[in-house]
């Protein structure tokens, strides 16, 4: 074995075996394999974008504070927890609703819908479902209401502040905490590599928003 | 060649490409001129002819509070509802990803809870559609609609109909301080136009 081997004749070997390319391996071939087998690593471990996603911290804002996510300005208000809420969730079995109220504008001077809407905001409980249904922290999106008329949100169009109400479905089995950690999260305007069209891709947690969790008042 | 000379071809082939490269950036490429769309430009009450149909805006209004058959919705901002002629040319079809466009040239689109498309129509039937856009009170003055002809590709490399809507200023004021609720209709069968039938 070569474990055994001294090291006089590991180092023999290991020259013996590097002799074999040596008609094919000067010195810039070797520098340009390392600076290929490097590239190859960054990329397979993240890119640089990903050092930087590491560098940054998920700034803590307070309640209230307006916050930019792009494409959204974004101000959490309040957060509610409630078996049922009236007009926006009927009673469900086993589960509960956390309802958090925010104020959102479309800084963007493009429709954005409720899908991206939804995929903007991200809640920090445990025992999340989505139609019906039990679904990780990072993959739950909320129900997203306009509060002004209690109707499902189809759009946010540019420039127009919008009241809004998210609602979450937890397993009515899980502890209610006191409080809840709301993140916000930005995306990019870019153009898929898929098929050509613009679109928001890459979320990305741009703060974190602790408040909360009251009981919902009768109505 | 001398080691001087070498290098000033370097410099001068280098130069040249980026010069090269610099023009290939700013012409544009032909999937670039393929998804220009053939722009139609009209004005309220003039038809437009696109390759699905003939379409008519007959006029705009406005409200904070639209009713559009058992759905009610209320805006912070301003409701503008736009109501358009169309008859479709040889196969049915709908209009669909229509927008509004600002003078700034911020984009709005029909959402829910509202219809976002007029209907179906058939060949040779007219109908008409009421369609509220949501828009801030800045989006009024000199806002324009686009029409595609066909939904599929947004009018990519396709006929749109672009028509002013004729909002100036005071026509701008007029709307902004309309809040009368409106009921509209999301289609309304018109009719043939050309045996002036209807249902």
């Amino acid at each position: 074995m070569a474990d055994d081997l001294p090291a006089d004749a590991r180092r023999a070997a290991v020259g013996r075996f590097l002799g074999l390319f040596s008609g094919v391996l000067d010195r810039s071939t070797v520098t340009v394999l390392v600076l290929a087998a490097l590239l190859a690593g960054v990329g397979a471990t993240g890119g640089w974008a990903g050092a930087q996603d590491q560098e940054s911290t998920l700034l803590a804002a307070d309640v209230g504070a307006a916050l930019a996510a792009d494409p959204l300005t974004v101000t959490v208000k309040k957060a509610f927890v409630a078996d049922t809420i009236p007009t926006l969730a009927p009673a469900r079995p086993g589960s509960r609703f956390v309802l958090v109220t925010v104020t959102v504008e479309n800084t963007s001077p493009r429709p954005v819908d409720a899908r991206v809407t939804a995929a903007s905001f991200g809640v920090s409980l445990q025992g999340l479902r989505q139609f019906g249904r039990s679904v990780a922290q990072d993959s739950a999106r909320p129900d997203v209401v306009r509060a002004i008329d209690a109707t499902p949100l189809g759009a946010l169009q540019p420039g127009i502040e919008q009241n809004l109400a998210l609602v979450w479905e937890q397993d009515a089995a899980q502890k209610v905490p006191e409080t809840v950690s709301v993140v916000v999260i930005g995306h990019t305007w870019r153009i898929s590599a898929l098929d050509g069209s613009w679109q928001w891709f890459d979320p990305a947690p741009a703060a974190t928003v602790e408040l909360p969790l009251v009981p919902l008042p009768a109505a | 060649m001398a080691p001087g000379q070498n290098a000033v071809a370097g410099l001068v082939v280098v130069a040249a490409l980026a010069a090269g490269s610099t023009l290939i950036s700013r012409v544009p490429g032909p999937d670039e001129i393929a998804r220009q769309p053939f722009l139609h430009s009209g004005q309220v009450g003039t038809a437009i002819h696109l390759r699905t149909g003939e379409i008519v805006v007959e006029g705009v209004q406005a409200s904070t509070r639209v009713r559009q058959g058992a759905t009610t919705a209320t805006t912070s901002a301003h409701w503008l509802v736009i109501t358009v002629r169309y008859t479709a040319a040889d196969t049915p079809s709908t209009l669909a990803g229509m927008t509004l466009e600002s003078r700034d040239g911020r984009s709005y689109s029909l959402a829910r809870p509202f219809h976002t498309a007029c209907g179906v129509g058939q060949p040779g039937v007219t109908i008409t559609c009421s369609m509220p856009f949501e828009v801030p009170a800045a989006a009024l003055e000199g806002a324009r609609l686009r029409v595609p002809a066909a939904l599929l590709g947004g009018g990519a490399g396709d006929d749109v109909a672009n028509v002013d809507l004729g909002i100036d200023a005071a026509a701008a004021t007029r709307l902004e301080q309309s809040t009368d609720p409106l009921r509209i209709e999301a289609v309304t069968v018109v009719g043939s136009p050309g045996t002036g039938a209807s249902p």
